[in-house]
């Protein structure tokens, strides 16, 4: 053994130099303190207040509403929907034609409130004022708009509603608008052009609620809702042949909704500015489409969040909103609810997003069976993360609790959550953290 | 006929190459134990003490290097250059109640060489493992306010080397003193992971001690002869002090994206008071050693553990045996040297009422090499420790070392005239 050898020897041993991956053991652990303690947080304040907004755009909100309801809640709900409708594209019509019928048909959106099991009438109006934006942009139609229609309906239907198993409501209009319709439309084929004047002629349809109505209804406000004019011509045989007159134009169909609330709770609600906390209206909070009542949320301990000593990982925030319990439910929950930040004018500034940027929606848990343990769950991680950075928590700010998507313009859904100090009642807002070493 | 001419360039290079390599002394602990405290304290000696079980506080360097007590370097053979390295492999086996496990590791365990200044003063500088770290182990916590249990996996590595300076005095004809002052360096590592469930995310927590602190030993020998032996007594010190470390805090998310940091200095890292007592009676044929240590962990704490540590005991006793006179001509085995040594301890873990205990035998040869100075020295030592019962664990081991004591001569350039 030389010394080269040694010093290859060396360089090889250096090299070598093996390890295996470890059993992993479970052994005397309970001797091991742990440096890292994962805890939920749960005794944040979380304040809910409610308020009104003055009047929200209803126009292009895809469905006509009418008829009207009673909530335990809310008050008698009433709604009106106005469309305008338009010319038929093909208007070939011989000048022997004689009228058989004009109907109004209105698409059942499915949905409904209130009680739908006695007799409900639907008349429909002819509007005699001009459907249009009354804003300065000229873009919107409101909640709180209404357009004068004549007094004498064109046709009324009083009827069991069967909304999710009829596909559509038929109302017989009167025979001499048919008469009208028709005539119009053999002038206009005799080369007298009527399209531009039409709206100007037959300005629209109010569709309005019978005064003992007890249920409210959703139409779908597309091309299947039409006024067809039925008429036959007589050949060597009898032709039957009918003219559509289709839904018109979005943005001038909107719902006129309002409601009786004296004697309850949210008549307080008068402004957007002024919410009102939920101890003043009997530990609830409210949220109501259609109506524009908003639930407000405020966390006015947030920024004890920065008094915490440890070291520690905020992982996630979780909102958890609780429903109350109504047996049986006059309007179901709603399926889907959605976050906007909000100051202290209670302004919607934006939706709040996760971190990919997608809205953020709660999560629904519904005890169907017992009606007791349903909540919403919000995953506001991301929102809190932009609302701690900077180390300061703007107490005007807070959040809004609203629905998803357009349904709170074109439905009058609602609900009401519980605001109830009880710990299996209030809202909360569940931190989680690791604290470590 | 034999002439000395210069030391050989490649023994610098050598040297050189051996404390880039010591920087990364390997780690041989595959022990759950070693999440406590420093980790798995190792054991001093290099391959003759290694191979008496440990033995030798009272012992002098010779024609190798005996790190037990910093004094023994005063006996080195007289005008030598030592050098020391070594190899360990461990085969182990870990044993539960409900499970058991084994495998095997391996690497380069210590470095060192010794130097003698003048007949009367000497010195060591190297490489040395002064702990080691690893570990797999999990553990079920609960979420707080919450009724619900998650498991953290702990995985340790890493450890503490040291690299020590050593000097040693012969003061008249009896008595040695010696003192060591070491850097520590190396970095404890513990890596925490939750594992994910439908509340607690998959989080990394790494928890790194970046080990930078001095530390000192002392040492003192003392010998006698009578007409067929030399008597020695050993006794060595190292005072008790809190390390220093820059300790990192980092958190990961689930995907490995690092979410917080944290360093600073600190010095929660203690470790005890060390006494070692030593006899060694050294005859024609034979040297014994018997050595007693002291570890004064009571009363130190670390954040890990739930209870306190107790104080340890440790002794060690070895002998070698040298039955034929070393001759060229000798059949190779009559020119081995034969060990043995026996080792017992009640180390400073307990857990409930039961102490982790150690107990091992060794069986050690000592080879010489071409020149007669320098040796090969190998050893096997078969051990357990720990227990079975209160859920506690038993590692069984054979440790395999291999440690080479390189004499000056070895790398002299010979010319024959």
């Amino acid at each position: 053994m030389n010394s080269k050898t040694i010093l290859g020897l060396l360089g090889l041993l250096m090299l070598m130099s093996c390890e295996e991956d470890h059993l992993t053991i479970s052994v005397g652990d309970n001797f091991i303190k742990s440096e890292t303690t994962v805890a939920l947080v749960d005794s944040m304040t979380v304040n809910m207040s409610s308020f009104k907004i003055d009047s929200i755009a209803t126009s292009s909100c895809g469905y006509l509403l009418a008829g009207k309801y009673s909530d335990p809640f809310f008050g008698e709900v009433r709604c009106t929907g106005y469309c305008q409708l338009d010319l038929p594209s093909y208007t070939s019509i011989d000048d022997d034609e004689v009228l058989d019928s004009i109907c109004i048909e209105l698409p059942y959106s499915g949905t409904s409130y209130g009680d739908t099991l006695t007799l409900q009438t639907i008349k429909i109006h002819r509007v005699l004022e001009d459907i249009e934006a009354t804003d300065i942009d000229a873009s919107y139609i409101y909640n709180t708009s209404s357009f004068k229609y004549d007094t004498q309906a064109l046709g009324e239907k009083s009827w069991n509603p069967r909304p999710n198993q009829n596909d559509k409501l038929e109302v017989r209009l009167s025979d001499e608008l048919g008469a009208d319709f028709m005539n119009m439309l053999k002038d206009n084929n005799d080369g007298i052009d009527i399209t531009s004047d039409f709206v100007d002629y037959f300005k629209g349809v109010a569709v309005v609620s019978g005064s003992e109505n007890t249920a409210l209804l959703s139409f779908v406000a597309d091309t299947s809702l039409k006024i067809v004019l039925y008429t036959h011509l007589i050949e060597e045989e009898k032709i039957e042949k009918s003219y559509i007159f289709p839904y018109a134009s979005s943005l001038e169909q909107f719902n006129n909704i309002s409601s009786d609330v004296s004697g309850f709770s949210i008549e307080a609600l008068s402004t957007q500015r002024e919410n009102i906390s939920s101890g003043a209206m009997a530990d609830m909070a409210y949220l109501q489409a259609g109506t524009a009542i908003v639930t407000r949320l405020d966390f006015p301990s947030l920024s004890r969040i920065f008094e915490v000593e440890n070291k520690n990982y905020l992982y996630k925030a979780e909102l958890v909103l609780r429903p109350i319990t109504e047996i049986p439910r006059p309007v179901p929950l709603p399926e889907s609810l959605t976050l906007y930040t909000t100051d202290k004018y209670n302004n919607f500034v934006s939706q709040i997003t996760d971190t990919n940027g997608d809205a953020v929606y709660a999560t629904f848990y519904h005890d169907e069976f017992f009606n007791e343990d349903t909540y919403y769950v919000f995953d506001i991680t991301n929102y809190l993360y932009s609302e701690l950075s900077g180390n300061y928590v703007d107490p005007n700010n807070g959040l809004l609790v609203m629905f998803g998507s357009s349904e709170f313009y074109g439905t009058v859904n609602r609900v009401v959550f519980d605001a109830r100090s009880g710990s299996s009642y209030r809202p909360y807002l569940n931190l989680y953290y690791i604290f470590y070493n | 006929m034999i002439k000395q001419t210069k030391i050989n360039t490649r023994y610098f290079i050598l040297c050189v190459l051996l404390f880039a390599g010591g920087i990364t002394l390997g780690q041989n602990t595959v022990s759950p134990y070693s999440i406590f405290g420093p980790g798995e304290i190792q054991s001093k000696g290099f391959g003759t003490n290694t191979g008496m079980g440990g033995a030798g506080i009272a012992m002098e360097s010779g024609n190798y290097l005996n790190n037990l007590n910093p004094a023994s370097y005063a006996g080195m053979d007289s005008l030598r250059l030592i050098v020391e390295f070594g190899l360990q492999g461990k085969s182990y086996s870990l044993n539960t109640s409900r499970n058991s496990h084994s495998g095997f590791t391996g690497n380069l365990a210590y470095l060192a060489i010794g130097f003698k200044y003048t007949p009367w003063l000497a010195g060591s500088f190297g490489v040395v493992p002064f702990s080691s770290i690893g570990y797999s182990i999990d553990r079920v916590n609960y979420v707080e306010g919450i009724y619900h249990q998650y498991t953290s996996n702990y995985v340790g590595s890493g450890g503490i080397s040291q690299l020590y300076y050593s000097n040693a005095a012969r003061l008249g004809k009896h008595l040695s003193l010696g003192a060591t002052v070491s850097y520590m360096f190396g970095s404890l590592i513990q890596e925490e992971n939750l594992v994910a469930t439908t509340i607690v995310p998959s989080i990394m927590l790494v928890r790194t001690d970046y080990m930078r602190s001095m530390y000192v030993d002392f040492g003192v020998q003392y010998k006698f002869k009578t007409d067929k032996r030399d008597y020695s007594l050993g006794l060595t010190f190292a005072l008790g002090q809190s390390l220093n470390s820059r300790h990192s805090v980092s958190l990961y998310n689930s995907s490995g994206t690092l979410m917080q940091s944290d360093d600073y200095n600190t010095d929660y890292l203690a470790v005890p008071n060390i006494i070692g007592t030593g006899l060694g009676i050294k005859a024609d044929k034979y040297t014994f050693a018997l050595d007693y240590t002291f570890q004064n962990w009571s009363g130190i704490r670390y954040p890990i553990q739930n209870d306190g540590f107790v104080d340890s005991h440790k002794f060690t006793m070895g002998i070698e045996l040298n039955p034929w006179e070393k001759r060229a001509v000798n059949v190779f085995y009559k020119n081995w040297s034969y060990r043995f040594g026996m080792n017992y301890e009640s180390s400073y873990l307990t857990f409930g009422n039961s102490n982790i205990k150690d107990r091992s035998f060794t069986l050690g040869f000592g080879i010489h090499l071409y020149d007669g100075l320098s040796k090969l020295d190998l050893s096997v030592t078969g051990g357990m420790k720990g227990t079975q019962s209160n859920n506690l664990l038993q590692e069984k081991y054979i440790l395999f070392n291999v440690g080479f004591s390189l004499n000056e001569m070895a790398f002299i350039k010979r010319k024959i005239n």
